[in-house]
C-alpha cells in the first residue's frame, strides 16, 4: 500500500471512529427519547457522511450499509416512516455492523451486515409502496437488488474476497481457491539477525582481502565476492526500509487530540510521505516526533485572537516533511505559529540559572535557540497537559543523536519554527573516516564530517584556555584529539593548558592534518595525527563496563582484526561548547 | 494564474482526499479549506478564492449557509459536492436557488472509474469557475400568470428544452409559468448525475401543477404530462408499431454530452413533431442541443434561448444564437409565459 493510501486509510479510520461513537452516543438518546428531533438529524447528518466518505475510499460495505441507514433516517425525519421500537431495534443492529465493518478495516475480520441491509430495504420499500399507494407505473429496478452478494473487499486488501453473512445465505463457496497475497510478514527480530550476520560477513570478507594482499598483492580474485556481498548487504538494508508516511500518518490523531486539548484549530500537513527509512529508526524517532508535534500544536500554534492579529488564517498548519540529503533522510516538524524569540530566549536562559548573562549575550540566536534541547528547559508561559514542562526537547535531543543525527532549529519570530531531524538513512551501516591518533585507529561518522584541511601551527591561536583557528572565513575552535585523549577526567579539561599541551610541542612550522566536523551548526577542527581512508563500518554499542564512556559512541570491527572506536562527535563538540561558554565567564 | 479553490467539508478525510484529486491539475491551487459553512464565509473573505467547492451537510452551519452569506458578502462561483445516493436533495436545489452555480457527486472509488470521475470533478470546477454567481430571484408561489385561452387550433404540439449548467433553477422558472391546463406535453432534458433527476422530478411535481415524472420507456408523452429525461441514458420520442408516440432510448452515442443528450432528445422531437416543436435552449456550458434546436427550426418549428444576462454560464445559448438556431432570445422570466402564448 503506498503512503497517500495508508493516510487516506488512516484519516477514514479515525474519523469513522468518531462518527461511529457519535452515532452510539445519539442513538441512546434516541432510545430514551424516540421523538428526539436533534438525535434523528444527527444520525442523519453522520450515516451521510460516513457514506460519502467510505464511498470515497471504495469501502463499499460500509458506504451500501450507511447509505440503508441513511434513507431509513430520512424517511423518519421526513415523518413517512414511524420510529417503532421494532425498527429502533433494527436500526441500532445496523449502527452494531456498522461498528464492526469500521473495526473490521484493522482487523480484516468477516463481518456479515447484509441481513440487517436487507431488512432495512425491505422494510424501506414496503414503506414507500405503501405510501404511494397501488398505482405508479413500474417503479422500475435502480435500487440494487437487495439479495446481492457483496464482499468487503476493503477489510484488508490482502485478505479480500471474505463474502458473508453466516447466518442466512450460505452462498456458494463452490470455486473456492486460496489466493497468496504477494507480501510476508517478517519479524524485526529476524530482520535485525539477518543485518547482523551480514555484517560479520563484510568484515570477514575485508579481513580476508587485507590479509590475501598484503601477502601477493593480488585482490581481483575477491572482485566478486566483493560485489555480491555488497549487494546482498544492500538489499538486507533495503528490506528493512519503511516509508516514513507510516509514521507520519498516526499523527493525524495525535495533532487533533493536542489541539483539542489546547482549544486550538490545527491541521496537520504531510508531505515526502514517500521517503525510506530503516524501520529501527523511525521506531527510535516516534516518541521524539510525538514531543515536537505536541510542542508545536502548544508551544507554536497561536491561539485565535493572536492568529486573527498577525493576518495568519484561522486554522495552524503543521506540516511535516521528509526528503533526502546526501545519504541521510532529513524529517521536518514545521508549526506556523509563534516562531522562537531568541532575546526572549536568552532572557529566560539566564532567569533558570542556565548560564550567566555575560555568556546568553555573547551566544549567537542559533546557539541560544539550541538550548531549547537542554534538560528541563521549558519556553511556555504556562504549563498545559500536553506539552509539559519542557521535558520533551531534551528527549529529542537524546534520541537523534543516539543513533548518529543531528537536531537543528530554524525560526523566525512571529511567523513560524522548523526543526529538522537529520537522521541516518540505515542503522547498520554508515560511512566513516578512518584516522589515527597516538597508533591508535578511530573512526569518526562521515554524516558529521565537513572537511578535511591542512593547518599550519601559526593558522592556530591561543584562546583563553582553548584553541581556535579559521576556516572558510569562520572562527571555529580547534582541539588536539590526542589531549581530549588523554585527560583523565572530563573536568580537567577546564585545567588551563590541558587543551594547549600538544599545540606547545609543536615545532614552529608543523603541519597538521585537521578534519572539521559541524554538529548543531557548530564547526569543530579536530587535530589529528594522521588520516587513514574512507569505509563502510557497522558501528556496535560500548560493550558493559564501558558504556558510559564519554567521547566514544560504539566501536566497530576493521578489516585487519583491530577493534577501532567511533568518536561521538555529539559529545566531543557539546563539551568544547560547554568548556568554552564556562571559559568566557571565568 | 491559477484557480484558487476553497474546499469546503466537515470530514479532513474528504478535504484531503479532495485537495489531492485538485492537486493533480496544474491550473487549479487549493488555497485553504474550511471545515463548516461559518468557516467557509470567513476563508472567503480572507481568501478571495476563485471558486469554493462545497460540501451540504455540515451540522449546525451547514452548505446552505454558507451559500447564503457568501453570496451576500463576496460572491463566487459555488460548486455543490454531494454524497452519492443522496435521497434529500432539496438543500441542493435551494442552494442552487441561492447562487451555487452546480453541484456534483462526490468522488467514489471503485477499481475501475476512479481516474474519470476525478477528471470530470476537475472540468466542472473548470467550468463553474468562469460563471458569474447570480442569486436567482425567489421564487414565488408557483402560479402561472398566463392562463391557456380556448382556441380553434394549436400552432404547436410539443415543447421541448435543453440545459445544463444553471439549469435547474432555470427549469422551475420556465415551468412554473404554464398553466394547469396546458394541452401539450413539455420534455426535458438537463445535464445532471443520474441520482439527482428523481429528486429533481420530485421537487419540480411539487412545485407544478402539472404531472412531472422520469422517462420510462413507452411512456406516452400526454399532453400537460412534463417528461424530465434519466440521466443514465439519451431519452428520444419514436413512433412505435401502432403510429403512436411513446418515449424511447436510443444507444447512439453524442460527440458533444450523453445521459441525457439534449441533441438526441430535440432530433428525435423535430423528425417525430416537424413544424409542431416549441425547442428551448436554457444556460448551460458547451454546445448540447444545438444541432437538435437547427433541425427543429428547419423543420419550421419554433426555437427560443435564454439570454446572456440571466444565463449562469451562456455556452449553449450563445452557440445556438450564433449558429442560426434560434427565433427569439429571451430573459429567463419570459421565456415560461412566451412559450404558453405562442402555442
Amino acid at each position: 500500500m503506498n503512503s497517500k493510501e495508508s493516510e487516506y486509510r488512516q484519516l477514514f479510520l479515525l474519523e469513522a471512529t468518531e462518527n461511529f461513537e457519535e452515532l452510539n452516543k445519539q442513538f441512546i438518546s434516541l432510545e430514551k427519547k424516540p421523538d428526539d428531533k436533534h438525535a434523528i438529524n444527527s444520525i442523519f447528518r453522520i450515516v451521510h457522511t460516513l457514506k460519502g466518505n467510505a464511498m470515497g475510499m471504495g469501502f463499499e460495505a460500509i458506504g451500501n450499509l450507511a447509505h440503508v441507514m441513511e434513507d431509513v433516517m430520512g424517511e423518519i425525519k421526513n415523518g413517512k416512516l414511524d420510529l417503532n421500537s421494532g425498527l429502533f431495534e433494527s436500526l441500532f443492529r445496523a449502527n452494531d455492523k456498522l461498528g464492526d465493518l469500521i473495526k473490521a478495516i484493522e482487523t480484516g475480520k468477516k463481518v456479515s451486515y447484509l441481513g440487517i441491509k436487507t431488512k432495512l430495504e425491505i422494510l424501506l420499500k414496503n414503506n414507500r409502496e405503501d405510501a404511494t399507494g397501488q398505482e405508479e407505473e413500474a417503479e422500475p429496478e435502480v435500487h440494487e437488488a437487495p439479495t446481492e452478494i457483496e464482499a468487503d473487499g476493503e477489510s484488508s486488501g490482502e485478505t479480500d474476497s471474505e463474502a458473508d453473512d453466516a447466518q442466512e445465505q450460505e452462498e456458494e463457496d463452490s470455486q473456492q481457491s486460496i489466493t497468496f497475497a504477494d507480501v510476508i510478514q517478517i519479524p524485526v527480530k529476524k530482520m535485525d539477525e539477518l543485518m547482523n550476520l551480514i555484517g560479520q560477513l563484510i568484515i570477514e570478507r575485508d579481513r580476508l582481502i587485507a590479509k590475501t594482499s598484503n601477502q601477493n598483492g593480488n585482490r581481483s580474485e575477491f572482485e566478486s565476492l566483493q560485489r555480491i556481498s555488497s549487494n546482498l548487504q544492500y538489499s538486507i538494508m533495503n528490506a528493512r526500509m519503511v516509508q516514513v508516511g507510516f509514521l507520519f500518518n498516526k499523527f493525524h490523531r495525535i495533532v487533533r487530540d493536542a489541539a483539542n486539548m489546547e482549544g486550538k484549530r490545527v491541521d496537520l500537513l504531510l508531505k515526502g510521505t514517500e521517503v525510506e527509512i530503516d524501520r529501527n529508526i523511525l521506531k527510535i524517532m516516534s516518541d521524539a516526533m510525538i514531543h515536537l508535534a505536541r510542542n508545536a500544536v502548544g508551544h507554536g500554534i497561536e491561539g485565535a485572537e493572536v492568529r486573527a492579529q498577525r493576518g495568519k488564517p484561522e486554522r495552524g498548519t503543521i506540516t511535516m516533511d521528509a526528503r533526502y540529503e546526501r545519504d541521510n533522510v532529513v524529517i521536518m516538524v514545521s508549526d506556523d505559529g509563534n516562531g522562537i524569540d531568541p532575546s526572549v530566549l536568552r532572557r529566560k536562559v539566564v532567569e533558570k540559572g542556565m548560564m550567566t548573562k555575560d555568556v546568553a549575550d555573547s551566544l549567537g540566536d542559533e546557539d541560544i535557540i539550541m538550548q531549547i534541547f537542554e534538560p528541563g528547559f521549558s519556553n511556555a508561559d504556562k504549563v498545559t497537559e500536553i506539552s509539559g514542562r519542557g521535558v520533551g526537547m531534551d528527549v529529542v535531543k537524546k534520541a537523534v543523536e543516539s543513533i548518529g543525527g543531528q537536531v537543528t532549529v530554524d525560526s523566525t519570530p512571529g511567523s513560524g519554527t522548523t526543526v529538522n531531524l537529520h537522521l541516518p538513512s540505515s542503522l547498520a551501516l554508515k560511512g566513516a573516516l578512518l584516522f589515527e591518533v597516538e597508533e591508535q585507529e578511530y573512526a569518526v561518522a562521515l554524516s558529521y564530517t565537513e572537511a578535511v584541511i591542512s593547518l599550519k601551527k601559526k593558522d592556530i591561536h591561543k584562546l583563553s584556555t582553548g584553541l581556535m583557528s579559521k576556516y572558510l572565513e569562520e572562527t571555529i575552535s580547534v582541539v588536539f584529539l590526542g589531549d581530549l585523549i588523554r585527560m583523565q577526567r572530563l573536568s580537567d579539561i577546564q585545567e588551563r593548558g590541558i587543551l594547549h599541551a600538544s599545540f606547545d610541542e609543536l615545532p614552529e612550522d608543523a603541519s597538521l592534518d585537521v578534519i572539521v566536523v559541524s554538529y548543531g551548526g557548530r564547526l569543530t577542527g579536530l587535530v589529528i595525527d594522521k588520516l587513514l581512508h574512507q569505509q563502510e563500518i557497522m558501528e556496535k554499542g560500548l560493550p558493559r563496563p564501558l558504556e558510559k564512556t564519554k567521547l566514544l559512541s560504539g566501536t566497530t570491527i576493521l578489516g585487519n582484526g583491530n577493534v577501532c572506536p567511533v568518536l561521538d562527535v555529539a559529545a566531543v563538540s557539546d563539551l568544547l561548547f560547554r568548556h568554552m561558554a564556562h571559559a568566557k565567564t571565568a | 494564474m491559477k484557480l484558487k479553490v476553497l474546499v469546503v467539508d466537515d470530514s479532513a478525510f474528504m478535504r484531503l482526499l479532495l485537495s489531492d484529486i485538485l492537486s493533480e491539475d496544474k491550473e487549479l491551487e487549493v488555497v485553504g479549506s474550511a471545515a463548516d459553512g461559518k468557516e467557509a464565509v470567513t476563508q472567503v473573505m480572507a481568501l478571495k478564492p476563485d471558486l469554493v467547492l462545497l460540501d451540504m451537510n455540515m451540522g449546525e452551519y451547514d452548505g446552505l449557509y454558507a451559500v447564503e452569506h457568501i453570496m451576500k458578502k463576496h460572491p463566487v462561483p459555488i460548486l455543490i459536492l454531494s454524497a452519492v445516493g443522496n435521497t434529500d436533495l432539496e438543500p441542493i436545489f435551494d442552494a442552487l436557488r441561492l447562487g451555487a452555480v452546480d453541484y456534483m457527486n462526490k468522488p467514489v472509488r471503485n477499481n475501475s472509474k476512479l481516474r474519470s470521475m476525478d477528471m470530470e470533478l476537475i472540468r466542472k470546477i473548470k467550468s463553474a469557475a468562469r460563471a458569474k454567481p447570480t442569486i436567482q430571484l425567489p421564487q414565488t408561489k408557483p402560479v402561472a400568470t398566463v392562463k391557456l385561452k380556448p382556441r380553434k387550433k394549436r400552432t404547436y404540439d410539443i415543447i421541448v428544452i435543453g440545459a445544463s449548467t444553471g439549469g435547474p433553477t432555470a427549469i422551475e422558472n420556465v415551468i412554473t409559468a404554464f398553466p394547469s391546463n396546458l394541452d401539450v406535453p413539455v420534455l426535458i432534458g438537463q445535464h445532471m448525475p443520474a441520482n439527482f433527476i428523481q429528486p429533481f422530478v420530485d421537487r419540480l411535481n411539487k412545485l407544478s401543477p402539472l404531472d412531472v415524472k422520469m422517462g420510462v420507456r413507452g411512456m406516452v408523452p400526454r399532453p400537460g404530462s412534463i417528461i424530465i429525461a434519466p440521466g443514465d441514458r439519451n431519452m428520444v420520442v419514436t413512433c412505435d408499431k401502432s403510429g403512436h408516440l411513446t418515449i424511447d432510448f436510443s444507444d447512439e452515442v453524442f460527440r458533444e454530452y450523453n445521459n441525457p443528450s439534449i441533441n438526441a432528445l430535440m432530433l428525435s422531437v423535430a423528425d417525430s413533431y416537424g413544424s409542431k416543436a416549441l425547442g428551448a435552449i436554457l444556460t448551460g456550458m458547451g454546445k448540447d442541443g444545438v444541432k437538435g434546436l437547427s433541425a427543429i427550426k428547419a423543420k419550421g418549428g419554433h426555437t427560443v434561448a435564454q439570454d446572456k444576462a440571466t444565463s449562469v454560464i451562456y455556452g449553449m445559448p450563445k452557440v445556438a444564437y450564433d449558429s442560426g438556431a434560434v427565433s427569439d432570445v429571451l430573459s429567463i422570466k419570459e421565456i415560461g409565459s412566451f412559450l404558453v402564448s405562442k402555442l
